[in-house]
């Protein structure tokens, strides 16, 4: 009887620790590849290359944070990839017109194509994965239409500051990204809201008895996904000067990726935006670390993604089990 | 006497009920030949250049290798799973093929279907063996081993030789129809068959449509669901090799992009549900040749292409919401 008192908490403490290991995991890792990449390559640990990572994790990073809301929700968004291309074809006709439209224009786009995926996944009940797939079909059509299949030059001034401009030495696309995941956490871990989220991703129907409004909060989580997307595919225009119609292809993918990494469970109900943005980061590091590596492929790069996702899905899977 | 007599009469009502189903559960499962029809009546009167056999022969050779990758994405659909492997799975088999080429055409051709079977393998044991989520584990795949074509040829092309198999696969052609065509009917007419009388076709279906259930029914799950994503890798296999024999060339950049996407769609707007539990072999054929002569009517018209694939996004939503109403 007492070994069963004892062995009570330490099963306790396991759960705890394995729980731990799979929310802070990435963090870990991250620091582990950071701290090997800086001592094998001299020019990883400067401040010009920590910059250049951040900044082509900026816009992957918004896509990422709006991708986590939905994961934890039950749901996906795949329509991310094609609002980013059309972000930035509707940011290069905006910009004549100032760079507030610039950015609202591609935003309130991405918001209400959020809005009818929304409506279609939680009204009519259809599966969010055929949705989104058929969203970004459809909008990376749209963008194509848009930009007539070609690229529209837009003229940066005021707008590509916002993208390539510095505040404190540091490049604004770092800081929104930072800001971005912090606003994230908050609203996800400290407002009704992102309770609901939580709540509908572990248990809908408990949730709906409990009164959370599952349609709303579902519906608002997909307009929230597709807002970021569209403001990442404006602020991608605003870096490149230009409106890329097939710009983002693949981001979905790996805003999806990047979550899982992160320790976001696809089930649903679990997940933080700190490992979401370790997962960016990864994701960001491995890029980096081949392409310095000069005779390797930068081909390989794909394979070591892929590869490590494999590895992060099969340790959340084993860490899972050993909890259950 | 009177009792066999009652309770036959009870069949043939039953068997009626089952022949007249809803309007709508009939427009659910018919839809896609109906818009297949009148797209082709549409086409005939109004493009010009369609009745040309030259259309309908390219038309065909590029539907080849999509109906293979919808055979076997309809089939992980059915078990309630997805793969996303398939496009890449293509490009391997592709990469594959063109470094075997000093082997002699069949052995290269081998060896590419071999790519993708090992592709299929590698994602059947995650999801079968580790209970891995098809979506993600296929996902890590389409990025894997996309990785490994560029890689395995250094992201360049690789021309395949002209003559012997490869003009056979890649322009040949009995009249109109292409050889790749026919052997890709053949093989949906085998799926077919397997799917509505084979245990294996059956336990498919039963695992799709309540997974806890046909594990406590005795059926072997693993095995299963192993031996469908095993199949779906070796059809994008073949199919891998059909779309480089027609490119005259294996480039991992190219082949099988984005074929996952237009596989699901046609497996989708043909009746195959996302729920599981049900597969439709020629509803996913017409698919794939709907979505075909779709891009073709749209570019023949001097159209902008990606009008159609705005159009492709409005038919999937609406055979969703025709499978939703039907149950």
């Amino acid at each position: 009887m007492s070994a069963a008192v004892l062995a009570a908490p330490s099963a306790e403490r396991r759960a705890r620790m394995i729980a731990l290991i799979q929310s802070r995991g990435a963090i870990g890792v991250l620091a582990l590849a950071a701290i090997i990449a800086s001592l094998r390559f001299p020019y990883f640990a400067t401040a010009n290359n920590f910059e250049n990572i951040g900044t082509a994790a900026s816009f992957l990073g918004l896509v990422a944070i709006g991708q986590t809301f939905v994961i934890i929700l039950g749901g996906f968004d795949l329509s991310v990839g094609s609002l980013i291309g059309l972000g930035s074809v509707l940011a290069a006709y905006s910009v004549p017109y100032g760079w507030l439209p610039a950015l609202l224009v591609p935003a309130l786009a991405g918001c209400g194509i959020g809005l009818i995926d929304g409506l279609l996944i939680a009204r009519a009940g259809m599966a969010p994965f055929i949705v989104t797939l058929a969203a970004l079909l459809g909008v990376r059509g749209l963008a194509l239409v848009l930009a007539r299949n070609s690229m529209v030059i837009a003229q940066p001034g005021i707008f590509g500051l916002i993208a390539n401009g510095q505040i404190l030495g540091i490049n604004n696309l770092i800081w929104i990204l930072l800001i971005g995941f912090a606003l994230a956490a908050l609203v996800l871990n400290r407002t009704r809201f992102g309770v609901a989220v939580f709540a509908i991703g572990g248990n809908e129907e408990a949730a709906r008895m409990l009164g959370v409004p599952v349609i709303r909060v579902k519906v608002i989580t997909y307009m929230l996904s597709g807002t970021l997307a569209g403001l990442a595919g404006a602020l991608l225009g605003a870096h490149l000067s230009s409106g890329l119609a097939t710009a983002g292809q693949g981001e979905e993918l790996k805003s999806i990726a990047a979550a899982v990494i992160g320790g976001v469970l696809l089930t649903g109900g679990v997940g933080t935006m700190a490992g979401a943005l370790s997962g960016v980061l990864l994701l960001g590091l491995i890029q980096n670390v081949i392409d310095q590596i000069g005779n390797l492929s930068s081909y390989y790069q794909n394979l070591a993604s892929g590869v490590f996702l494999l590895l992060a899905v099969l340790v959340q899977t084993v860490l899972t089990r050993r909890r259950a | 006497m009177s009792a066999m007599a009652a309770s036959r009469g009870r069949l043939a009502a039953l068997a009626e009920r089952a022949g007249h189903d809803s309007p709508l559960a009939l427009a659910r499962a018919h839809s896609v030949y109906a818009a297949f029809a009148v797209l082709i009546v549409i086409d005939l009167l109004f493009t010009p250049g369609f009745r040309n056999v030259f259309v309908i022969r390219n038309l065909l050779f590029a539907a080849a290798p999509v109906i293979l990758v919808t055979l076997g994405q309809s089939l992980t659909i059915g078990t309630r799973g997805i793969d996303l492997s398939v496009g890449s799975a293509m490009g391997l088999a592709a990469a594959v093929m063109a470094l075997a080429l000093a082997g002699g055409a069949w052995l290269a051709v081998a060896a590419g279907v071999g790519a993708g079977l090992a592709v299929g393998l590698i994602n059947g044991g995650l999801v079968a063996a580790l209970d891995i989520n098809p979506l993600i584990s296929s996902l890590a795949l389409l990025v894997a081993a996309r990785g490994t074509a560029e890689a395995l040829l250094d992201g360049s092309r690789v021309s395949l030789p002209e003559g012997g198999l490869f003009d056979v696969l890649g322009i040949g052609a009995v009249s109109v129809i292409p050889i790749v065509a026919i052997i890709a009917v053949i093989v949906a007419g085998l799926v077919a068959v397997m799917v509505r009388t084979t245990v294996f076709g059956r336990s498919l279906l039963f695992i799709g449509a309540n997974k806890a259930a046909a594990i406590l029914a005795g059926i072997k799950v693993r095995r299963t669901l192993l031996l469908v994503y095993a199949a779906s890798g070796l059809l994008a296999g073949l199919a891998g090799v059909f779309a480089a024999a027609r490119l005259g060339a294996s480039d991992p950049n190219y082949i099988g992009v984005n074929y996952e996407l237009d596989a699901i769609a046609a497996s989708v707007i043909g009746g195959t549900p996302l729920s599981g539990g049900r597969v439709s072999i020629l509803g996913g054929v017409a698919g794939v040749l709907l979505l075909q002569v779709l891009g073709a009517s749209f570019i023949m018209n001097d159209i902008n292409f990606s009008y159609a694939q705005i159009l492709k996004a409005l038919f999937i939503v609406a055979a969703l919401y025709l499978q939703r109403a039907g149950g």
